[in-house]
């Protein structure tokens, strides 16, 4: 009995040897981070960036750009992988402070607003006074959403939705690069494409990209998947159209089978670019693989059209400002990490078009950007339809209700399902995406 | 002198002690405080993100929500159908080879490692191997039954119907191996005078198989049932990689259900529940079993 006590004994000892050990050292690590800090910038100071985008496709161009000219903050980027593990990942990383970005990028509303809600990121309306960043003649303050009255976040990137085709294949049936148009014609030039070995129309499945979100988010642009109330907003004519059309371009052979595209991976680019389909719908994060003739060697040109609206009159585009930029609330450099964040936004990035990523910065020239995204590549890629794409105004979607965001998505996502594979009617699809995610909303809310 | 020798046993324990303290503190942190933490969560509704701030104790909630839940049932039942045809088919598979790979065939060592391969592969790998073998439309395996005169090939990973039994196939395949070399060592530890003096009696091979072999092998089937059975309960791998539990929820299994709660929808309470349901589920499998072998082992 005494043995045995002692033995605990001696084992919690040993636990909290082990347990202070590794606190001192961390906070060892804290102290003289801070110590630096405080030393007024006469010592170096080291800042982590965490971001998605491959460190070739721009990122290691920038950071190598600002390590030159300001010796005195080094920047570090640091790529994760933009998944459900990359971004548990960060949120671990942020959480524990262990390794922990000073500045990371968020991609998506859906991860931004649980990075602010947990406290993850730094007030900046400070920072943006004292340094004098100018977020209306840069940014746009309407492309800004608020968290308890401060701004928590700048976009670094405009993301256009457009629909990419084969321009050969358009040739051939005769047909100029759409520009404004609907998808109900859409869905007629999908079938006029289509032939034998190449589908006419590719559009990736899964929960993102349904056309009838497509549709939904054209008939309402701001918190498309909500009503004023609060509650979905599923059961609604555009989503029951954009459905339809899908269904149809199953249907009739115009697009590969629902279950066979997700079981397969299947990737628009790909799909395009091999010629298995003629048009594909996607967006600018696209570009690097369309200017990439090595892993796609092929003897036709891209052309580019706007994303196709539910009806006529609208141009609204389903991508909108991303990349989001903030400030981990722990760092103990906010003052560098803003000052970065402040080049960034207004010339570090330009070296970050190359690879698609479109600047937000509104005084940017898009005959430049579109200069500098195609390059010397001009045989694959329609430079004049790319630039009527890029410099178009569009209305944005906006996200700034997130209730129960992940469950109505998956929900959305499992019924189309069940319809796409003709297991219920799209009115029976359309009631029971609204009662599931009301239902989810309001547990969520209580 | 009495005294002397407590002291000395005391050092003796006190070594033995120190000796086992790396590994107690390993499963310590790593195994046992996870394992009470998840218990407490069970009874929580906790936002991890937030840190301790974000905890809600909600009592039973979750038990409630677990008995309501469509999807916990449907992946129990996937589960269910999983394990149920998983380990018969690998078992008898297994053993078939084992008799075969022991008496009938030349280069058994090299068939021998052929057919283990597999299970010390990682399943990750094989997985997307598998997918690539499985694409309805241009894989090899449609291609094949296309050139046997199959019209209506099955659809694999993209249908509901076939997407279940397209990683059942695999998954059993992967066990083969495990199951062939236990059956192996188990055959080869059968006395041979068995077999001679049935040989005598004038028993045909497949009789002696039936009645020596199969008995015989009694114990090392039950291992192996035990092992597989837990094993297979909690597959995962094959299923994040290939369907990601889809289409239409048909390969949803209760592993793969509990990542989607806690790392989808971070609701690590809920999931945590989930994973105790799991637990229970394969203890009482498990208690049933070491029953049943009690009465197996009085037949002998």
């Amino acid at each position: 009995m005494k043995q045995w006590f002692k033995g605990i004994l001696s084992m919690a000892l040993a636990a909290t040897i082990v347990v202070t050990g590794c606190s001192n050292g961390k906070e060892n690590a804290d102290s003289e981070a801070t110590g630096k800090g405080g030393n007024g910038g006469s010592d170096v100071v080291d800042l982590t960036i965490w971001g998605a985008v491959p460190e070739e496709n721009g990122p290691q161009t920038v950071v190598d750009k600002w390590n030159a000219a300001h010796p005195d903050v080094q920047v570090k980027y640091v790529r994760y992988i933009n998944d459900d593990s990359g971004n548990t990942k960060l949120d671990t990383a942020l959480m524990m402070q262990s390794d922990a970005p000073d500045i990371f990028f968020s991609y998506g509303e859906n991860n931004l607003f649980r990075r602010e809600n947990s406290g993850m990121t730094a007030p900046l309306d400070e920072l943006i006074s004292a340094q004098g960043f100018d977020v209306d003649g840069v940014i746009g303050s309407e492309n800004l959403l608020k968290f308890n009255d401060q701004i928590h976040y700048l976009p670094a990137y405009k993301n256009i939705d457009f629909v990419v085709l084969n321009k050969a294949a358009l040739d051939e049936i005769g047909q100029p690069v759409p520009t404004d148009w609907t998808w109900d014609e859409f869905a007629d030039l999908a079938l006029k494409l289509n032939k034998d070995g190449r589908k006419g129309a590719f559009v990736t499945p899964g929960a993102d990209l349904l056309i009838g979100k497509f549709t939904l988010v054209s008939s309402q642009p701001k918190d498309s998947f909500y009503t004023a109330e609060g509650l979905s907003n599923f059961n609604n004519p555009a989503m029951k159209k954009g459905l339809e059309i899908q269904k149809k371009l199953y249907d009739e052979g115009a697009m590969v089978g629902w279950g066979e595209g997700i079981a397969n991976k299947l990737d628009p680019a790909n799909e395009l670019l091999t010629g298995k389909a003629a048009m594909v719908y996607g967006g600018a994060w696209m570009m690097r693989s369309l200017k990439d003739t090595d892993t796609w060697p092929r003897d036709f040109a891209v052309a580019f059209a706007p994303a196709p609206q539910y009806e006529k009159g609208t141009n609204v585009n389903n991508g909108g400002m991303n990349d989001f930029m903030s400030i981990n609330n722990n760092s103990a450099h906010k003052e560098e990490a803003f000052q970065f964040m402040s080049w960034y936004l207004q010339e570090g990035n330009m070296d970050m078009i190359p690879g698609g990523r479109i600047p937000t910065n509104k005084t940017a020239d898009f005959d430049q950007v579109t200069q500098l995204i195609v390059g010397d590549k001009q045989d694959v890629i329609d430079q004049e339809s790319l630039g009527n794409v890029l410099k178009a105004d569009y209305t944005f979607a906006v996200r700034e209700k997130a209730t129960a965001f992940p469950q109505i998505t998956t929900i959305s996502k499992e019924e189309a399902e069940k319809y796409f594979m003709d297991q219920q009617s799209v009115d029976d699809t359309l009631s029971a995406m609204q009662e599931r995610a009301d239902k989810v909303i309001q547990s969520e809310s209580k | 002198m009495k005294n002397g020798i407590r002291k000395n046993r005391y050092k003796d324990n006190l070594a033995g002690y120190l000796f086992i303290l790396p590994n107690f503190l390993g499963v310590f942190i790593f195994i046992l405080f996870p394992l009470l933490i998840s218990l407490a969560m069970v009874f929580m509704d906790w936002d991890y993100l937030r840190g301790f701030d974000g905890i809600d104790w909600i009592g039973l909630d979750n038990f409630k929500q677990l008995f309501q839940d469509d999807y916990f049932w449907q992946s129990l039942k996937n589960n269910v159908i999983f394990t149920g045809v998983t380990v018969p088919v690998a078992m008898l598979v297994g053993l078939i080879v084992a008799v075969f790979l022991n008496s009938f065939v030349y280069l058994k060592n090299f068939l021998r490692v052929l057919f283990f391969l597999p299970y010390v592969s990682s399943i990750v790998a094989i997985s997307v191997v598998w997918s690539v073998m499985y694409n309805p439309s241009e894989g090899p395996i449609n291609q094949f039954l296309r050139g046997l005169g199959i019209d209506n090939v099955p659809g694999w990973l993209a249908s509901q119907h076939w997407a279940l039994p397209a990683i059942i196939i695999m998954v059993a395949w992967t066990y083969t191996g495990y199951t062939m070399v236990l059956y192996m060592a188990g055959i080869q530890g059968i006395p041979k005078d068995l077999y001679e003096a049935a040989e005598v009696d004038g028993a045909s091979k497949l009789r002696q198989f039936i009645s020596i072999t199969i008995p015989r092998l009694k114990p090392t089937s039950f291992m192996i049932a035990i092992t597989l059975i837990i094993s297979t309960f909690q597959v995962f791998a094959a299923v994040s990689v290939m369907t990601k539990g889809g289409p239409l929820n048909s390969t949803m299994v209760l592993s793969y259900y509990i990542y989607i709660q806690a790392f989808q929808y971070y609701k690590v309470g809920y999931a945590a529940t989930v994973s105790w349901a799991l637990f229970l589920i394969i203890l009482l499998i498990t208690l049933l079993q070491w029953k049943g072998q009690k009465k197996w082992q009085d037949e002998f």
